[in-house]
Formats: C-alpha cells, sequence, structure tokens
C-alpha cells in the first residue's frame, strides 16, 4: 500500500523485524498454497494424538495433521486479511477523502451512505449473502469489506478535514492548486498515518471474523484457516486439555504474530512518511 | 470545505441542518430494518411448532396461522403497522413469546447499557491513557513494549478470551461466576458486579488495541504539526506542550471513533453475550434472528438504529465544540 | 436499580481486587433446590409456547399432566386411573380423584373435552397435538371415552401420552394460543410456574398438593445458556447442577473424572440421516443410491466423529430398541462392492480419478448445518469416503435454516426440494411410532409429510398402507419389518447414526436423575416420587 521503495535505514528495527516476520509467514503461506489439495485433510493418525515425530503438532479430533493444517490455513487466513484490508482501506480512503474535500452535497451522501450501513445488522447481511451468494472465498471478502469500510471512512474524513485547514494548504488553495493535486502533494503524510491502523485493524478483523462466524453457526467451519481451527479447538474444549499447547496456541500465535508484524510496519512506515517524527520533541 | 466563500452559520443551524439528514438516514434505515428480516431464507412459521409437527398442516392451516399474527398478510399493510407502531412506540408483540416487543427489549437494555457502558469507560480509558503514554515513548523499550502488547490483545478473537477467562477465572481458580446476571439469590449489587467482571474483561481487552492505535499515531501526527512545532521552538515546557497543545487535536479523531463505538457495541456485543449467557440487547437480536421473529427483529433493529444514529449526531454535534474549524464548514 | 449503577461501578475494581467467589451452593445431597441449564429461552412454557421438543416439552410436561405417560418400556396410567379398551379404536379412561389444578380448583372430566377441543382449534405450538385421528369425545361423570376414526394400537403412547391437559376456566378465553402468557401456565403437574424473566430463567416451585406423587426438589430454576462450553463451565463450578445438553463425546471423558459430577447415559432415538434428493438424477435411481451406501463406513463416523458416543445407523432406518421392535440389520458398508457396483452402471473414472455416470461426472454438494459439530465432522469424512470410490463431494455449510430453505422449503415437500445430498436428522419422536415412519416415505405429500427426499414407490407405499391400517401392535410390527428390507433396498436416505444421550449433573447436589427412552434425563420420574398405584 504506502510502502513504495522501502529504504533500509529509514525502516529502522521495529520496520526490519516487522518485514522480516511478514515476509516469513507469507512463505509459509506460499508453501501451503503448493501443498496437495489432502494436505491437513487427510487422516493420518489416531485423533488427538499428541505431537510426535513426523507429527510435529499431533492431530485433531479426525486425526489429520495440525501441522499441515496452520500452513494450508495461512494462505487463505492470509489473503482474505489482505485483500479484505486493502480494499477496506481503498474504500475508507476515497470515501472519506471525497467527502471531506467534496461539495457539500457528496460529503452529506456519503457520510449519511456510511451511517446506513453501519446501522444495518451485519449478521443479516453475512446470513443473506452465505444463503443466496455462496460461502466461496470472493463473497466472504467483499461482504467484509461492505461491513467494515463506514467506521474508518469517518475517521478519515475527519481527517482530511483538519488537514484541510492547516495553514499551508489554505494558502495553496488561495493560490489556485486544484483540490486533488493538494491531497496527492501533502494529503499523504497527513492522512497516511491515520490509514496504517486501519489497515492493521481491518486484517485482523477479517482473520478473527472468520473464526467467529463458525462459532456464531453462520460460518463456514470445514474450509481450512487459522480461524477454522480456533472454532474447533473451542468446540473440542482443549482449553481444559494440554492439547491447548499444541492445537490452540500456534494458530492463537500466527494471528497475533501477522497482526504485529503488519502493526511494526505500520509504525515504521508512519515514520518515514512523516519525517519530522524523526527529529520531533522527545 | 466548499470553493465558494463560507457562509458563516451558528451552531443552531447547523444542528438543524444535521437533524433533517439524520432522519432522512432513519427513514432508510427503518426501511430497510422491514425489508431485509423478510429476505432472509425461512420465516417465523417454525416459531409454531417443531418441524415434524408442522410438516403435517394442510396449507389452509398454514395460512390461518399466518395471518392470525400478523406475517401472513399482505407486505405493504404489514410495513404501514410497522411505520405507525415506530411512532406510536407500539411495535407488535414478540413471535417467540407473545410479550410486547417494547417490554422484551425494554428488559434487555439495562443490561447492554450496562455491560456497554462499563466496557466503554474502561475501554476509552486504558486505550486512551496508554495510546498517550505510546506516543510519548515511542522510542524507548516501554512504548514498543505497550504497541506490542495492545496488538497482541487486539488479535485475539472475542469467543475465545472469553473462554479461556471462563476456564482460568471460574473454573480453574473458582473465584468468579461464568454465566448469567445475577447469583442464585436474585439481584444484588455485589451480584451483578461479580458477574459483570468478565465480560467487560473481555469487551476491553479485545477492544483497547483500536483506540491504542489510533490515539497513539493521532497524537504523533499532532506533535510534529507546525503550531506544536512552533511552540516547542518557543520554549514551551514539554508537558504543557502535550497537555495545551497536543492532546486537543490530537483526541479529535478518537473522539469520533469512541461514539461510533459506543453505539456499534451494543450491537457488537452478542459474541460476548453468547458466551457468557448475558441477556442484552445482542443475544435478544441474534435470537430473534435465528428464531425469524420479525417484530422482534424490527424492534431490536430499531434500537440500533436510534443508538447508533444519536451516538453519530452527538459525534457531530459535540464535533464543532471541541473543533471550532469545523462549525464553519472548515475554513477558519 | 439503575441509580445503582454509577456506586457499583466505584466498586468495582475493589470486587476484582478482593476476588470474591461465586455464591457457592452450600446444598448437600437432598438439596432444596437445583439450577438446570437449557440452550435457548422456552417462552412461556405452556404447550403452545415452548420453543423446542427437548427440553422444551420435557419443562412444559412437569407443570401439564397427561393423561398416561411412558415408563420403562410401558404406557402407565397417570390422570386416568386405567387405560381399558377391546379393540384399539374406543378408549375409556377413568379419571383418578382428588387432582387439583395449581390454583385449587379440581380437575374434571370436562377439562380434558374441553383440552381435545382446543388442540383440534389450534394446531400451532411445539407440545401442541395432532387430535385429528380422535372422532369423539363422552364425558359421564368421572370417566373419559375416546372414538377414534379408525383402530390404532399406539393411540395411548403417540397422543394421550403427549396430550397435556389444560384447564378449561384458565384457557378458554385464550383466543390466539401462539401468545399466551405466563398466567396461562396453570396446570396439574408436580411443579407450578412461580416465575419466569428472561434475565434469569424459570423458577419452578413444587406442587405442594400434588396428588399423585411427591416432588422430590423444592425449587428447580432453570437458566438459559446458550453456549455449550460455558454450560459445562458452569456445571465444573457448581453454578448449575444439571445440563440438559448431550454431553459433547470431546468432553465426556474430561468430566466423568470430575469428582463432583455424574453421566446419566442411555438409548437416544434422534437419528442423523445422509439424505439423496430422489428427484435428481442420478439420485432418483435406487441402485446409484444403494451404490453411495455402500462407500459410507457408519461405524468409522460413530468412531471417529462421536468418539464412540453413538450406535450405527440400522440401514433400515428403525432403532432396535424403538417400540415398534423392528429388525436389526446388519450395515451396508462394504468400500469394494461399491466399487463393483459403480462399475457395473458404467461409471469409469474420468482423468482426474472422478468417476463419469452418463456423461457426467459424479461431482455432487452435500449440505451440512453449520452449527451441528457432529456432522460437520461426519460430513467431511463423507466426503473422504465418497472420494474413495470415485465420487467427488463438495462440502457446504449452511445455518441451519438456509439449509431447511434448500432441502424442506416451509416444512412442506410439496413445495418441492433443490439439493444433491445433504446431513438431515429427525427428532427422537419419529422413531416412537410406525405413523412417523410411515410419513418419511408416503408418496403422497399428505400422508408423507416429512418426506423430505422426494422418494415415490408403489410397492413401499402399498406396504405403509397395511402398516398404517393394521389394527393390533404385532401386525404393525411385522409389516414395519417389511419396510425395513424396502429402505434397504431402496436406500431413499442412509440412516448414519443415532447419538447417545449422556447428560451431566452434580451428584454432591442432586443425584436421582434416571433415564426414560425418548425423554432422557430430565423428566417427571427424575424429579418426583410418584405414588400411581
Amino acid at each position: 500500500m504506502l510502502l513504495k521503495a522501502p529504504r533500509r535505514k529509514l525502516l529502522g528495527r521495529q520496520g526490519l523485524i516487522g518485514c522480516g516476520g511478514l515476509f516469513a509467514i507469507v512463505a509459509i503461506a506460499l508453501y501451503g498454497l503448493a501443498l496437495p489439495d489432502e494436505a491437513g485433510r487427510e487422516r493420518v493418525a489416531e485423533p488427538y494424538a499428541a505431537p510426535r515425530a513426523g507429527l510435529p503438532l499431533g492431530s485433531d479430533d479426525l486425526g489429520r495433521d495440525l501441522l499441515d493444517q496452520l500452513v494450508v490455513g495461512a494462505g487463505t487466513s492470509l489473503s482474505l486479511a489482505f485483500i479484505v484490508a486493502a480494499a477496506t482501506t481503498l474504500l475508507a480512503a476515497v470515501i472519506g477523502g471525497a467527502a471531506g474535500i467534496g461539495p457539500r452535497w457528496l460529503s452529506v451522501t456519503l457520510m449519511r451512505g456510511a451511517d446506513v450501513l453501519l446501522i444495518l445488522p451485519e449478521l443479516i447481511l453475512y446470513i443473506l449473502a452465505a444463503a443466496f451468494l455462496g460461502q466461496s472465498f470472493g463473497v466472504r471478502t467483499a461482504i467484509l469489506a461492505l461491513i467494515l469500510w463506514p467506521v474508518p471512512a469517518r475517521v478519515l474524513r475527519a481527517g482530511v478535514l483538519t488537514a484541510w485547514s492547516r495553514g499551508h494548504l489554505e494558502v495553496s488553495r488561495a493560490m489556485g492548486a486544484p483540490a486533488w493535486w493538494l491531497l496527492a502533494r501533502h494529503g499523504t503524510y497527513l492522512i497516511g498515518p491515520l490509514l496504517i491502523p486501519v489497515f492493521v485493524r481491518t486484517a485482523k478483523v477479517a482473520i478473527v471474523y472468520d473464526a467467529t462466524l463458525s462459532f456464531l453457526g453462520l460460518g463456514d467451519p470445514t474450509s481450512p484457516s487459522w480461524g477454522t481451527t480456533l472454532y474447533w479447538v473451542q468446540t473440542n474444549g482443549v482449553f481444559l486439555s494440554d492439547a491447548w499447547l499444541w492445537w490452540a496456541l500456534p494458530p492463537g500465535a500466527a494471528i497475533m504474530l501477522t497482526v504485529l508484524c503488519l502493526a511494526l510496519i505500520g509504525v515504521a512506515v508512519e515514520e518515514r512518511l512523516n519525517p519530522a517524527l524523526r527529529e520531533a520533541v522527545r | 470545505m466548499t470553493a465558494v466563500p463560507a457562509v458563516r452559520r451558528g451552531y443552531p443551524r447547523y444542528l438543524a441542518g444535521r437533524l433533517a439528514e439524520y432522519l432522512t438516514v432513519l427513514l432508510v434505515a427503518l426501511t430497510l430494518n422491514f425489508a431485509l428480516p423478510r429476505a432472509l431464507p425461512g420465516g417465523p412459521l417454525k416459531l409454531f411448532g417443531s418441524p415434524e409437527a408442522l410438516a403435517r398442516l394442510t396449507a389452509d392451516e398454514r395460512a390461518q396461522i399466518a395471518t392470525e399474527y400478523g406475517f401472513g398478510r399482505p407486505l405493504h399493510e404489514q410495513f404501514l403497522d410497522y411505520l405507525t407502531g415506530v411512532f406510536t412506540l407500539d411495535l407488535g408483540t414478540s413471535l417467540t413469546d407473545g410479550r410486547p416487543v417494547t417490554q422484551a427489549l425494554a428488559d434487555a437494555l439495562p443490561w447492554t447499557l450496562l455491560l456497554v457502558g462499563t466496557s466503554t469507560v474502561v475501554t476509552a480509558a486504558l486505550g486512551v491513557t496508554l495510546g498517550v503514554a505510546g506516543a510519548l515513548r515511542r522510542r524507548r523499550g516501554k512504548g514498543s513494549g505497550l504497541l506490542g502488547a495492545a496488538v497482541v490483545a487486539d488479535s485475539i478473537p472475542q469467543f475465545w478470551l472469553g473462554m479461556l477467562l471462563i476456564v482460568l477465572f471460574g473454573v480453574k481458580l473458582q473465584v468468579l461466576p461464568t454465566y448469567g446476571v445475577s447469583g442464585p439469590d436474585g439481584t444484588t449489587v455485589g451480584g451483578v458486579l461479580q458477574h459483570l467482571v468478565l465480560p467487560v474483561t473481555t469487551l476491553t481487552v479485545t477492544g483497547m488495541g483500536y483506540l491504542f492505535l489510533y490515539t497513539r499515531s493521532s497524537l504523533l501526527t499532532v506533535l510534529t504539526s507546525e503550531p506544536v512545532q512552533h511552540a516547542h521552538a518557543r520554549g514551551v515546557p514539554y508537558g504543557r506542550l502535550v497537555r495545551r497543545h497536543a492532546l486537543r487535536p490530537a483526541l479529535l479523531p478518537v473522539h469520533t471513533i469512541l461514539m461510533l463505538e459506543i453505539g456499534f457495541l451494543a450491537a457488537g456485543a452478542i459474541v460476548v453475550e453468547t458466551v457468557f449467557a448475558y441477556p442484552g440487547l445482542g443475544r435478544l437480536t441474534f435470537d430473534a434472528i435465528t428464531a425469524r421473529d420479525y417484530p422482534l427483529m424490527q424492534g431490536a433493529f430499531l434500537v440500533l438504529t436510534v443508538l447508533v444514529v444519536v451516538m453519530n449526531a452527538l459525534a457531530d454535534a459535540t464535533y464543532p465544540l471541541l473543533d471550532p474549524r469545523a462549525r464553519t464548514g472548515g475554513h477558519s | 436499580m439503575y441509580l445503582r449503577f454509577p456506586a457499583a461501578l466505584a466498586s468495582l475494581a475493589l470486587l476484582t481486587a478482593c476476588g470474591s467467589g461465586p455464591a457457592q451452593n452450600p446444598s448437600a445431597p437432598g438439596a432444596k433446590s437445583i439450577t438446570i441449564a437449557i440452550s435457548s429461552d422456552e417462552g412461556t412454557l405452556t404447550p403452545f409456547t415452548n420453543q423446542t421438543g427437548y427440553p422444551g416439552d420435557n419443562l412444559v410436561k412437569l407443570i401439564f399432566d397427561t393423561l398416561v405417560v411412558a415408563r420403562g418400556d410401558d404406557v402407565v396410567p397417570l390422570l386416568a386411573k386405567e387405560i381399558r379398551t377391546s379393540d384399539n379404536k374406543t378408549f375409556t379412561l377413568p379419571l383418578r380423584p382428588g387432582v387439583t389444578w395449581h390454583d385449587g380448583k379440581p380437575l374434571t372430566a370436562a377439562d380434558v373435552e374441553f383440552s381435545v377441543g382446543f388442540y383440534r382449534e389450534n394446531m400451532e405450538g411445539d407440545s401442541s397435538i395432532d387430535v385429528r385421528p380422535i372422532e369423539k369425545v363422552s364425558v359421564s361423570g368421572d370417566t373419559v371415552t375416546m372414538t377414534l376414526k379408525a383402530p390404532d394400537p399406539e393411540f395411548p403412547r403417540r397422543i394421550l401420552a403427549d396430550m397435556a391437559i389444560l384447564p378449561r376456566h384458565v384457557w378458554e378465553s385464550v383466543e390466539k394460543a401462539g401468545t399466551a402468557g405466563v398466567d396461562k401456565a396453570v396446570g396439574s403437574g408436580p411443579y407450578k410456574l412461580t416465575k419466569y424473566d428472561n434475565a434469569r430463567g424459570y423458577t419452578l416451585t413444587a406442587n405442594s398438593a400434588y396428588a399423585l406423587g411427591k416432588p422430590k426438589v423444592d425449587t428447580v430454576k432453570v437458566a438459559v445458556i446458550p453456549e455449550e462450553s460455558t454450560q459445562f463451565a458452569a456445571l465444573r463450578t457448581g453454578e448449575v447442577h444439571m445440563s440438559a445438553r448431550v454431553v459433547p463425546p470431546q468432553q465426556l471423558a474430561t468430566l466423568e473424572r470430575q469428582p463432583n459430577v455424574g453421566v446419566l447415559k442411555g438409548t437416544e432415538f434422534a437419528s442423523t440421516l445422509l439424505a439423496f434428493n430422489t428427484t435428481r438424477p442420478p439420485f432418483d435411481r435406487p441402485e446409484v443410491r444403494r451404490a453411495l451406501a455402500k462407500a459410507i463406513d457408519t461405524g468409522d463416523l460413530v468412531k471417529t466423529a462421536l468418539l464412540g458416543q453413538g450406535t450405527p445407523g440400522d440401514p433400515g432406518f428403525v432403532h432396535a430398541q424403538s417400540p415398534i421392535k423392528g429388525d436389526r440389520l446388519a450395515p451396508v458398508f462394504d468400500a469394494e462392492a461399491a466399487k463393483r457396483e459403480l462399475d457395473a452402471l458404467g461409471a469409469k473414472p474420468g482423468p482426474d480419478g472422478v468417476r463419469v455416470l452418463d456423461g457426467a461426472p459424479m461431482s455432487y454438494e452435500l449440505l451440512v448445518q453449520s452449527s451441528s459439530t457432529d456432522r460437520l465432522r461426519s460430513a467431511e469424512l463423507i466426503r473422504d469416503m465418497l472420494k474413495n470410490a470415485g465420487v467427488a463431494v463438495k462440502v457446504t455449510a449452511l445455518d441451519s435454516d438456509s439449509l431447511d430453505a434448500k432441502v424442506w422449503p416451509d416444512y412442506d415437500v410439496r413445495k418441492g426440494r433443490n439439493y444433491d445430498m445433504s446431513m438431515w436428522g429427525w427428532s427422537g419422536p419419529v422413531m416412537l411410532s410406525s405413523g412417523r415412519i410411515a410419513q418419511l416415505l408416503a408418496s403422497d405429500p399428505d400422508d408423507g409429510s416429512l418426506n423430505v427426499v422426494g422418494f415415490k414407490n408403489p410397492a413401499v407405499d402399498d406396504t405403509i398402507a397395511t402398516m398404517t391400517a393394521a389394527p393390533t401392535m404385532e401386525a404393525r410390527t411385522a409389516a414395519a419389518r417389511k419396510l425395513q428390507a424396502q429402505i434397504v433396498e431402496q436406500m431413499p436416505f442412509l440412516t448414519l447414526y443415532y447419538r447417545n444421550g449422556a447428560y451431566a449433573f452434580r451428584k454432591d447436589v442432586y443425584g436421582d436423575w434416571t433415564w426414560q427412552n425418548g425423554s432422557g434425563a430430565l423428566n417427571r420420574f427424575s424429579l418426583v416420587d410418584y405414588r400411581l398405584g
């Protein structure tokens, strides 16, 4: 997204750690995509097997390899997270930006439209989509992006409004600079930092939402993802047994790690976009 | 905000304009609240017996039930009834248990407000404070630690954290109750509070990260803005700089988020209310959806609609108070 | 209450710090008060407003009595003193003297007559009874006589044992039975509904004037806890003393190891099926259905998806212990035979390993309820088993309403169906009478109102006609056995398994739970000491 020409020096230590971590996770996800279809679906051991040689994370309640499920699930969860986060951030930026600098009628229409979407019960939207459009990956992604954009759009509009009234922007405007140019030239570093939490947060929400819908009986607990594994962890009462160490912890840690890496990169990019931060008041 | 020179409008006019907009939103939402439940697959017939018992009903008997309980009448009649009902506060009777919908909502609302209100206060206090701390100490170890902790807490699914807390504090340590709103001896303040601890903790921990990240990033932006830099250059002491010049503008977007979250949380508490068997609005809504109880669904959505619109309007109405520039349409 | 909130908030932190525990129930064995956890609200607990058959109907039957009751394998008189019949067509039921309603008024034969009339007028409601087989009810003194349209040996079990008797003086003013309030939950049963509040559930209090026996517990509280894991956590902490949910197989071993927890197990008649849409090719061909059924190892499903907590399905549907007393048939699973039969049908594997039948690849969708863990897991296992036989299956999880809308739109088989295969299930009562089993297969939608697979076969229709017209139980059993054989041959659906019942309770608080086939642990005999002499 905002990561154009990442210069190592500028990313800093945190950013490097984040990038490295994310790179590793993406590599694992890619490896997962390359695995044969049966991986994680084939019954290779007895149910509830503890970790042993050849079965590093043990097996689930059907005797299927949990490590394979983790690796295969990485692909689904990461692509869901990235696509939803990118779509939502883009929608929020465009709509929030347009509402901030556009004419009043546009601003009103967009923001009140966002209100209507906020009000709509998201569960109903989800049931409707699943029933009439199916539970394919595309539908899930689209619905999530649709549900998630209104809040960040409002925040961004507020940010744009504040930025717009900055002195040097007012001067440029008075001298006849077009709004789009101003936005591209100056808006980026003013609005950019606001987009970062949106992206990180949305990526996380997308992963977690998957599991939550299954929990409420509205998802598809047969499609492999980290969220799905968490759902089965919960239905199997794994928390009450020793298996939480190899069944519950890895997918949970994977989600946290992904979000943490994203956040670290986000913070690094934020500082890069905002060079003044480097010399900022301590 | 517009290219034409801004006309200075007074605060009352600003409010009146906004009010008209919100009424439009309300009307659109009301229509959708009526239409969406009826678009769901299946219908309320299943409330009138087990599937095996319903199967034996003839077409006439089905039609009779549908007419008698209202969901079989022509849609425009139902819609008119519903609109009249909204304005006279007579929302009909629940198809599930025959209670007036207003009664069902009135029973659930206080619990939701208690749960959501408490969590919002705690979440806001912790999220904003830590966010400010995180921004001010971003270079030090503590700042990074805070960031990490916030992100980790933020990425735990609610149902998961809820179960973990139940197992830990309920089953293993036996110090806190696991479900419901009060103990076996009726409603006591102590009992209600004890039953509030785990759900509120779940909502707070999972909701804090968001506020933390926003506050942190918003404050960082403001700290590097010209007015603050100028003040810094003038030699304003650091503490005073933050308090006087940076905090207020930095908290503007946070304020927007917070207001939205409150309206939103009432609907979003479905998961927590399910895990802890908390009889609030979220659970009521979810049950109404799964039961296809049209009147109850409409009522529940109406409350959510009003909550969100009011919080939204409140956010808009108070925004200019915090930021005088917005009052004039963006020009100072 | 609202005013107290601010003060309450202030002391929140304090309380947490002190870590004061949940109010521990001090009760020893022989407790005066127990709490039962159920999963969803059950409305006002009248026969027309409870939401589920189990456990809703079980709770209703603590408040309302019936004329007779199933006990063990028999049907014994309850409000009636005895059941007299010579031809299974006219049933004479003298009532017990001295029975009163919860409000003190005496229960009379007029109430029974009124009840039958009321059920005839009001078909809605989960515990509402289909009284159409009753032609006439007459009253003379304390004796009620019911005459049926046709002889029915199963009448006492199927209708009388289910029909809650309503107080005429309370119910005659009710117009919309489906919205009857708590004030209408006045019965003659062992417990009175004394409080209902959606925040804290129900309070049932022992009916001290109960003439038929002595309630064993003073107060039965019923709490609504939607989430399964929370219910069992609350059982472990002692906040609830019995969970009306079947213990999930994955948690059974852990719970049984708990020192104060007991688990009561028994046979359940609820069935889980694999339904074939017999109106859609190629499932309209019995030989295809048979071949697919042979590829599915029901024993493995029970072993793996239920961890052994179930019984593999009888291919002829009827549970061996059902009152119909069907045959015990051998499972049809034979993976090699399945492949042979598919080969014989001309379904040769294509390049991707998926067989091609009549020019179309054998690739189908299997619907499954996303809220049922054992069905989800079974669906995944079936996908693997069919893949082995060269048939591709795509498992689609849907919320149960969306699934019903595809398989059984409006619960009306006349409205058709839109699926290939679906995980399906019938509740226990369907297994209890031959009439219900007939409804699964009869081709006429009036008789076959449960025929969700759209099955049509003249020979089966003949057997069903013979069975439902048979005046004696022996004749019905004989016809049912023939029907079983026809089900195996036609395979309109494959009966996968019957889940075992297992209910957990706190034995340190109350341990007198007894099993009753058809209603599990939550039944009248668990909570009442009957003196039915």
